[in-house]
């Protein structure tokens, strides 16, 4: 980690205002201190910041596509993450940050598998790299496919939304939702087969209509 | 696709999955197709969950009472990767601003240590933690709980009241305040339920709390009440009910500890602290920047700030007898202000300032600038913010929250909010940094920019972004134009539907003689469009110099007077980068 810019970096605010440490400068008045204004970020972590929060979206979903498991997936996420941050000195600034973010959740996950062997992934190494393969090629439409995703929930009746928002808000099963809903596991599984289509397609359409010159 | 979905759905057999495993190998179209639905569904995932960075604390304040409530959440070793804090802690800031910021999604659990050093985890919002706790706990309403959390009280100010009283005022700020969705108005109740009254009476007061926090929403109120009260928030189909909390505390002091960046953390102090002004000049030119910030749906308190921020701090170059003398620059016109103190920071390149009004109120300024030797700041451009945006500034508004401020310490190295105190304490700090955090993205920020011409004088230096260069002379022409032409601008839709609007026959700005009214402020689904008039003179009698504009969200529009240029910004408040 990079050195903290001025003599404040890690010092502690108590909430009465008052820095636990007082930086002794000269000329500086015990009121004046009260003013002082938290320092901005290291310049590591500027740097990294916004690269990590641009692709942590497809990082995730990346990581989401080969395990299942929610605790599990969120525990790679958050390996990977540490890995990233550890390792962020040797990344290639000419290359997509997504990409070698991607790359490092693919070793992790085939790792986790290959040292335990109850670890929930269903894939081979090679499919793994398939799929790795497939988020690279279409790693630009990420972002326009994600805005146009907004845009096409919001003519969504409040039925399907609600069940939406159970399934990935609250991130519950098919038969928990039935159980909440009033229906039966498999209505709500088609549904949500349903709706992820017709969301796809309105996708693909405001995409092909936003690439119209 | 079919087996795609199926396997989204997780009822793909095995088998199947292991031939669409090979297929993936084999198809590179198909395994295109599992991009993009496995794309598809984490962006559903982040855009469906409502937890934008304003409710990480609300969430993790619900885990907190959820995992003290059930057995099995209590003594739980950490199920997960568990890392020393140290480590983990730069990181724990980068995921804690990302993790809501972008995605949307939930925050992983609290981490508390207790003073002997034993770690314990918080319980994640799992489906089996879901579905457990649906037994041991009366069914939550989830659409009144997002029907609570939608609603935005602009600004509470509730201080040291009691419960049911506080309850009863909520209560009329639903009745009476506008609703994003008005076919989805209905009365509520706040309630206490009798048994947690007669425990009052038999202690013979009841408990007095305080919401005090400006641009949260009604579910955050009312978590504040129930911290400090020691009660619950049950949603219910009618509103909610404030029970008991029947979970018993654990002995002794804990230590929780909430990811919060320094930015975070200074907005958050900023809004809390009565509101979020900064202005800025270059003495060197004749123009004035400045922005403020409203909570959602405040309206009615525009006009006079305006004004005053605009009659107080023009500034020109140049001495005058009334002009208060900085390093520098001069304040000129500032009536309100007597005398200036400053202070300097020659390491960190603050200038600290202290003002003293006329009626002898003291005022305080910070003035950035990113320089370290003050003596060469003649000619640079000063940012103002109010005192209030200092850390310290929240400690006040902590205490009337019944927490001592000294309980809480902020590391700005790793980024890590500690607090330490007992449980109910922690719960009265869980819930306060959660609205503080909704405080500080709700609302939003009117930025202005005034610009003064001499006769013939070219002003493409000022300007804000995005605007091409034009001369004085060119602005005016167009002025001229406009005449007897309303000059209208499509507008966008607003990222935030809980934007506040002003309302019409405010005047949003007065300066040199010049105002700004508003003529109409529309809502109409996802647009917002406001009409503004500007005049010359507000006291001319003719009142001929008249033009329609409307504000694009996000962007700059330009009010052209015959000596001056204007330009209005409104924005949703955020928390700075």
């Amino acid at each position: 980690m990079a050195a903290p810019r001025g003599p404040d970096r890690g010092r502690e605010t108590n909430f009465s205002g008052i820095p636990s440490q007082i930086s002794g400068l000269p000329g500086e008045s015990d009121r004046s201190r009260e003013f002082r204004r938290p320092h901005s970020a290291m310049p590591r972590q500027t740097e990294f910041l916004p690269l990590f929060l641009a692709s942590q979206g497809d990082l995730r979903a990346f990581i989401g596509a080969l395990v299942r498991d929610p605790a599990v997936r969120e525990d790679i996420f958050q390996n990977v993450a540490l890995t990233l941050w550890e390792s962020f000195d040797r990344f290639d600034r000419t290359r997509s940050f997504g990409a070698w973010a991607r790359g490092i959740a693919a070793r992790k996950v085939i790792h986790e598998h290959r040292r335990n062997a109850r670890f929930p992934l269903v894939f081979s190494p090679e499919a793994v790299q398939a799929v790795l393969d497939a988020y690279d090629r279409s790693e630009a439409t990420a972002s326009p496919r994600r805005i146009a995703l907004e845009e096409c929930l919001r003519p969504l009746p409040a039925g399907t939304r609600t069940v939406l928002a159970l399934r990935y808000e609250d991130g519950l099963s098919g038969e928990s939702i039935a159980v909440r809903t009033g229906s039966t596991a498999d209505a709500v599984y088609q549904l949500l087969s349903r709706t992820r289509a017709a969301l796809a397609e309105c996708i693909r359409r405001r995409l092909r209509i936003s690439a119209q010159p | 696709m079919d087996r795609i979905d199926r396997y989204l759905n997780g009822t793909l057999a095995p088998e199947e999955t292991q031939r669409l495993a090979q297929d993936l190998l084999n198809d590179p179209g198909l395994a295109d197709q599992f991009a993009d639905a496995t794309r598809l569904e984490e962006n559903l995932r982040s855009l469906m969950s409502e937890s934008g960075r304003g409710q990480l604390f609300a969430r993790r304040f619900d885990r907190a009472e959820r995992s003290l409530a059930t057995p099995r959440g209590r003594g739980k070793p950490p199920s997960r990767i568990a890392r020393p804090l140290s480590a983990a802690a730069a990181l724990a800031a980068i995921l804690a601003v990302g993790y809501a910021a972008w995605s949307g999604k939930p925050p992983q659990p609290a981490t508390a240590v207790t003073r002997h050093g034993r770690v314990t985890q918080g319980q994640g919002a799992d489906s089996a933690d879901l579905s457990s706790s649906a037994h041991a706990r009366p069914r939550v309403a989830t659409g009144m709980k997002r029907r609570l959390e939608n609603f935005i009280v602009p600004d509470p100010s509730l201080v040291t009241s009691p419960v049911s009283a506080v309850l009863t005022a909520l209560e009329n700020q639903w009745n009476t305040l506008p609703h994003r969705e008005p076919a989805e108005y209905r009365t509520v109740r706040f309630v206490v339920p009798d048994e947690v009254r007669e425990a009052w009476e038999t202690a013979g007061e009841e408990p007095l709390v305080s919401v005090d926090i400006p641009g949260i929403s009604m579910m955050a109120c009312l978590n504040l009440v129930a911290a400090q009260a020691g009660l619950v928030v049950e949603t219910t189909d009618s509103g909610a009910v404030l029970t008991g909390n029947n979970a018993p505390a654990p002995p002794g002091e804990r230590m929780w500890t909430f990811p919060m960046s320094t930015a975070e953390l200074a907005a958050c102090s900023r809004r809390i602290s009565g509101g979020e002004r900064s202005r800025s000049f270059e003495p060197g030119a004749e123009h004035l920047v400045w922005s403020s910030y409203y909570p959602g749906r405040l309206t009615s308190d525009i006009h006079g700030d305006m004004d005053r921020l605009a009659e107080t701090f023009a500034a020109a170059k140049g001495s005058g007898s009334d002009g208060v003398e900085l390093p520098g620059f001069q304040l000129k016109n500032a009536p309100e202000i007597s005398e200036v103190a400053g202070t300097a920071d020659p390491v960190n390149g603050e200038l600290l300032t202290e003002a003293a009004t006329d009626t002898g109120e003291t005022v305080d300024f910070l003035a950035m600038e990113d320089r370290q030797d003050l003596t060469e700041i003649s000619g640079k451009a000063y940012n103002y913010f109010q005192a209030g945006d200092s850390v310290g500034a929240m400690g006040s508004s902590l205490e009337k929250h019944g927490i001592n401020p000294l309980c809480l310490d902020f590391d700005e190295t790793s980024e890590i909010l500690t607090a330490r105190g007992t449980v109910p304490d922690l719960r009265k700090v869980s819930a306060f940094l959660a609205a503080a955090r909704q405080s500080a993205t709700s609302g939003i920020s009117v930025e202005g920019m005034l610009v003064r011409y001499a006769s013939g004088r070219e002003g493409s230096a000022v300007r804000p972004p995005g605007i091409a260069p034009v001369s004085a002379a060119d602005y005016r022409s167009e002025w001229l134009s406009l005449r007897g032409s309303p000059h209208s601008v499509e507008v966008e839709k607003f990222p935030r539907e809980e934007v506040a609007v002003p309302n019409a026959g405010v005047s949003l700005h007065a300066a040199g003689g010049s105002c700004i009214t508003v003529i109409s402020a529309a809502r109409s689904g996802e647009l917002i469009q406001v009409k503004l008039r500007a005049r010359a003179r507000a006291d001319e009698e003719s009142g001929a110099l008249e033009s329609e504009v409307s504000i694009a969200p996000g962007g700059w529009i330009r009010i052209d007077l015959p000596d001056e240029t204007q330009f209005l910004r409104v924005r949703p408040a955020a928390v700075p980068g």
